[in-house]
């Protein structure tokens, strides 16, 4: 599991989900216990606001209902039938005659006004009166009561037109309504109103239920009214005729307002409602928070739970993440282990093959044969060992740069192979060498079997580089146990034999044997006799004389070296020539022919204006630089003229033409060296170059001459050069040219020059010095002749 | 107050009589069997207070009181059609007995005899002597008087009651001397009556017949200081008039009012009495009267209670 899911799993835990469940919880009662608080003082308010506006209602509606009852009593008393009466009266009517029945009228008006005006079934006035002003009284509508008329302001009432009159009856206050009766604008008597009591507290407590404490009190002058009361605490004392709340608690609701117009004032005591219910109380804000503990407490239970439970999972998470990063340290070890496996079998494999071929290299291969001779020893068999070199790689290494010499490597690497069996042990050697190990060969002809299998493969080109190149290769073999018993003696006979093909003209195979390590001994000798002859000066440089052939007069010499060593005896310089290319010490060699022949030539030039023709070996030619100055070093130390001194070289080196060698070439060529090719036709005779090199002269080889007056082919070969070099304007020379047939036959086709045993072998400076100082002689002769005759 | 209006009644000849009895007879032999037989009760009423009332909307005139009902009831009583028939004080005999009589210097002059159109006179219908001689009266019904009603501005004073009617009737006539004092022939307000023109009373007679509930306006329209007026309309003006007029006194003892039969239908008036006997004892006849005359008990609580009570014997 990645890491972030599992910090988002962790995140999202039983402990997260109690704490937000807790906090919601929490913020749930919080929010009812506010909105149950703010629900309950708007609750008060509200409950406050209705209360005043349903006193204020009450003293409202008295106040109307007052001033309603006066302007009906008011109106009464305008009725007809009352003025009837007091004008009746006026008029001195007797009741018997007239008055009685206006009288009758009256009563009967005032008992209609009296039962007529009803509210709720209740008769507004309990008592109506008409009282004169003497005291009298008119009307009565309860005449059975008793009524005080002194008690009746009637020196007030002949100045005010109405009045609320208050008397205290046996039952409390009784409000009276007065309204003064005028008779042509003279009050004649009191219109008596009494309202009635019982309506007035109905009317005063509509809105008062039993169920809910309240006290609602008037207040007369006259002593208090009782209204309602349903609340506890508000008493009335009988005797001074008030009532009032009596109670510690401050939580009741007063009132008090006057009713306009009156001289009355309402009194109201509630019980807040709040206090009675238990939905909206104080106390069911408690009961909720209580109610919310034992949840908190169960939470906290919860949370408690869930801890132990978190150490748990927490351990147990600790210890997968554990395992899970042991795990993976594992795998990472076990990666590490494998990657170093890789790289350690990868080291091995490299330590023990070849880069580039991924064939065994020699270290292996040597075990590997090591090995096999082991395995052959046991079971009494024997072992093929190839050594292969190809014969041409460094030319294609050279011409076509080491890329394609790699892929030249790996392609031959690939058809050895192929060509071999899976048993067989193919090893790369190093260079262009590899080393075939054959276990279990029965006999020689097998072997050469394995051999032409190989030597075929090379048959076929190699395409490289959009190239095709034909690459042969020569095969060294040696054979266990009869060559060697350990794998260097058997390695180093193999190479022997392939030394000895490649002696032999590369492109076949060898088997070692015993003659073939003398001639590496002998090759090792030489080496080691060369570096003392040079050291020793006991290299001698003869000079064979090169003819005009039409004169027959000597024009030049080549220097030719000569080394008879003490213990070896003559060497023939086909022999260390090759020697010193591969030592290096061609350098030494040639520098020793280039100074001594130029010496001698320039010594040479008071006798007679002989040319000196010096063979440069094309690896000379590796340090160009260094060749050309020490050329010209040599002419002016030994002061032979530039064109006294031939160049001869052999075709070989035109073929590997370079810039360098191109530009050293002529050089020389300005300062009158001569450039001759040597052994012309032997080469690779591609005649190109020599249009591109400005030759002086062009040797033909000797195995031309040699035949050219038995062989008609060769005969043809020499005329065709001949007539080339003409064509070419190239003077030619003749080497080897032993009888005068030869002789007459360059001559006749117009060679120009010639050497050979016909004319004198290669001799020594001084022989040399003779042979010049003797055709001077005869010269000198020749000319006393011609001179005497 | 047991005088009867006999007492001043003036006595016609005999034969007068006798002879107006026997064409009545010879002419409307109308009683209750020929009622009945006939489906119809048909009521003469003059409109008087609230006995007769008559209110006339635009076209139509409608007739209401107390003797309106009473009647309807008889008819209803009888298991007759009721009818009213609008009559004056004038042509009312001539109407119930088919020869009319009038009262003329205290007696009785018939006319020319005349189709009868009603059966009963019922309309407040004082009982008087005069006019017993022309109609046979039902047992009486209802109290009456005349008072006398003045201007309020009047010098005139009312009396103080004396407790005997009689005074009463001689204090007030005591002070009608060179007073102008309204009064109408042939009704009960008529100054032969209660000889008023003894007292030196200076008399008017409207020229125009008027209805007893016009005659206040009249009193109060000319320049006159005193009207009579029966109790029923004095009480209906002091309510009306109120600071105008005022009662003085009584100028007569106390009256009756009756149903006023033709004398050739005693079945009738038998009928009808036996009727009033039957309502009165059963209260439903002092319904009708409070109805109409609430304030009327006032007065003659005591009539009306005997009257109930002697029913019920």
């Amino acid at each position: 599991m990645p890491k972030s899911n599992m910090t988002q799993f962790k995140w999202f835990n039983s402990k997260t989900a109690i704490i937000i469940a807790g906090t919601l919880l929490s913020a749930y009662l919080i929010l009812i216990l506010t909105v149950t608080n703010l629900g309950q003082s708007r609750l008060k308010e509200s409950q406050n606001s209705a209360l005043n506006l349903r006193v204020s209602n009450y003293t409202d509606n008295l106040s109307f209902f007052i001033d309603a009852s006066e302007k009906n009593i008011a109106n009464l008393s305008m009725k007809r039938d009352v003025s009837t009466y007091f004008s009746n009266l006026a008029a001195g009517m007797s009741l018997q005659y007239g008055l009685g029945s206006s009288l009758f009228s009256l009563t009967r008006t005032i008992d209609n006004f009296s039962q007529s005006n009803k509210m709720d079934g209740q008769l507004v006035y309990s008592r109506v009166m008409i009282v004169g002003v003497g005291q009298s009284v008119i009307v009565d509508t309860q005449p059975e009561s008793h009524f005080d008329i002194s008690q009746l302001p009637f020196k007030e009432m002949e100045s005010l037109s109405h009045k609320i009159h208050l008397v205290r009856g046996e039952d409390g206050p009784i409000i009276q309504l007065l309204q003064t009766i005028y008779h042509q604008n003279k009050p004649v008597a009191i219109l008596v109103a009494s309202l009635n009591t019982d309506l007035l507290i109905r009317m005063l407590s509509t809105q008062e239920h039993l169920d809910s404490g309240s006290c609602l009190n008037l207040v007369t002058p006259a002593g208090d009214i009782v209204v309602w009361n349903s609340l506890n605490g508000c008493v009335s004392d009988t005797e001074l005729g008030t009532t009032s709340y009596y109670s510690d608690t401050s939580r009741i609701i007063y009132f008090e307002k006057k009713v306009i117009a009156t001289p009355f004032v309402l009194e109201s005591w509630f019980e807040p409602v709040s206090e009675q219910d238990i939905f909206t109380s104080a106390w069911f804000i408690a009961a909720i928070s209580l109610l919310a503990l034992p949840v908190f407490m169960g939470l906290i239970y919860l949370m408690r739970i869930n801890n132990a439970n978190l150490v748990l999972q927490t351990q147990v998470e600790l210890s997968s993440e554990q395992q899970q990063k042991l795990a993976m340290q594992n795998t990472q070890l076990h990666e590490e282990i494998t990657k170093r496996k890789a790289s350690e079998s990868m080291l091995a494999y490299q330590a023990t093959h070849d880069e580039l071929t991924n064939l065994a290299n020699r270290t292996h291969g040597m075990a590997r044969l090591q090995e096999a001779i082991r395995s052959a020893a046991v079971a009494q068999t024997q072992i093929l060992l190839l050594f292969i070199d190809l014969d041409n790689f460094k030319q294609v290494n050279d011409t076509e740069g080491h890329h394609a010499g790699d892929l030249l490597l790996k392609q031959t690497s690939e058809r050895l192979l192929k060509s071999v069996r899976s048993t067989d042990i193919v090893a790369r050697l190093g260079g262009d060498e590899f080393l075939v190990i054959v276990p279990d060969i029965q006999h020689q002809d097998s072997a050469k079997v394995v051999a032409s299998s190989i030597l075929s493969v090379f048959e076929k080109p190699f395409h490289i580089e959009q190239q095709e190149f034909f690459v042969s290769t020569s095969i060294g073999m040696s054979i266990y146990p009869k060559d060697g018993d350990n794998a260097a003696t058997l390695l180093k006979r193999a190479d022997t034999a392939l030394y000895s093909v490649k002696d032999m003209g590369r492109n076949g195979f060898s088997f070692y044997d015993e003659s073939m390590n003398l001639d590496v001994q002998r090759n090792f000798a030489l080496n080691v006799r060369l570096h003392q002859a040079i050291q020793q000066g006991d290299i001698e440089i003869y000079y064979q004389p090169i003819l005009d052939l039409s004169s027959r007069k000597i024009v030049a010499a080549e220097a030719l070296m000569r080394w008879t060593d003490s213990e070896l005896g003559f060497v023939s310089p086909e022999d260390f020539i090759p020697l010193a290319e591969k030592n290096g010490l061609i350098h030494r060699l040639g520098d020793i022919v280039l100074l001594e022949a130029c010496t001698q030539a320039a010594a040479w030039q008071a006798i007679s204006p002989v040319k000196i023709a010096i063979n440069f070996s094309s690896v000379q030619f590796r340090y160009c630089e260094q060749l050309q100055s020490r050329i010209v070093d040599v002419l002016l130390q030994t002061g032979l003229p530039a064109s006294q001194l031939d160049m001869e070289v052999t075709e070989s080196l035109l073929i590997d033409q370079g810039h360098a060698l191109m530009k050293m070439l002529s050089y020389l060529k300005q300062l009158g060296v001569g450039l001759s090719i040597d052994d012309f036709g032997t080469g690779y005779s591609a005649l190109s170059y020599l249009q591109r090199f400005s030759f002086t002269k062009l040797k033909i080889d000797r195995a031309f001459i040699n035949n050219m007056t038995t062989c008609s082919s060769d005969a043809s070969l020499v005329s065709a050069i001949l007539a080339m070099a003409k064509s070419l304007k190239l003077k030619v020379v003749a080497e080897g040219i032993e009888n005068e047939q030869q002789a007459l036959f360059l001559q006749q086709r117009s060679c120009e020059y010639g050497q050979g045993y016909l004319f004198s072998r290669p001799v020594p400076a001084a022989e040399f010095t003779r042979l010049l100082l003797r055709e001077q002689h005869s010269i000198g002769l020749v000319e006393k002749v011609e001179q005497a005759s | 107050m047991k005088l009867r209006c006999a007492a001043i009644l003036n006595k016609g000849p005999l034969l007068v009589l006798f002879f107006f009895w026997v064409f009545a007879s010879q002419a409307m032999a109308r009683d209750l069997a020929e009622i009945k037989a006939e489906g119809v009760l048909r009521h003469l009423g003059v409109p008087y207070a609230n006995f007769v009332s008559q209110y006339s909307e635009g076209n139509k005139v409608t007739h209401s009181g107390l003797d309106i009902e009473l009647m309807q009831d008889f008819a209803r009583h009888l298991g007759v059609e009721y009818q009213f028939v609008p009559a004056t004080w004038r042509t009312v005999f001539g109407m119930l007995t088919g020869r009319n009589g009038q009262f003329i210097n205290n007696s009785v002059v018939y006319g020319e005899p005349e189709p009868i159109i009603g059966d009963v006179i019922a309309n407040g219908f004082t009982i008087l002597d005069w006019r017993e001689e022309i109609v046979a009266f039902s047992d009486d019904y209802f109290p009456s008087a005349v008072w006398l009603v003045a201007r309020t501005e009047s010098e005139l004073n009312p009396i103080k009651p004396s407790g005997s009617a009689l005074d009463d009737v001689f204090m007030v006539k005591e002070m009608l001397r060179q007073r102008d004092i309204i009064a109408m022939k042939q009704s009960c307000l008529d100054p032969d009556l209660y000889d008023l023109y003894d007292t030196q009373a200076n008399v008017i007679l409207p020229t125009k017949q008027l209805q007893l509930n016009e005659m206040v306006p009249f009193l109060l329209s000319v320049e006159a200081e005193a009207t009579l007026l029966d109790v029923a309309d004095s009480l209906i003006a002091i309510d009306k008039w109120p600071n105008e007029i005022k009662i003085i006194g009584p100028i007569s003892e106390e009256q009756r009012m009756g149903v006023g039969f033709r004398k050739d239908s005693p079945q009738l008036r038998q009928a009808f009495n036996q009727y009033l006997k039957q309502i009165r004892a059963d209260g439903s006849y002092n319904k009708l009267v409070k109805k109409h005359y609430p304030t009327v008990f006032h007065y003659y609580r005591d009539y009306f209670d005997k009257a109930a009570l002697d029913a019920k014997k």
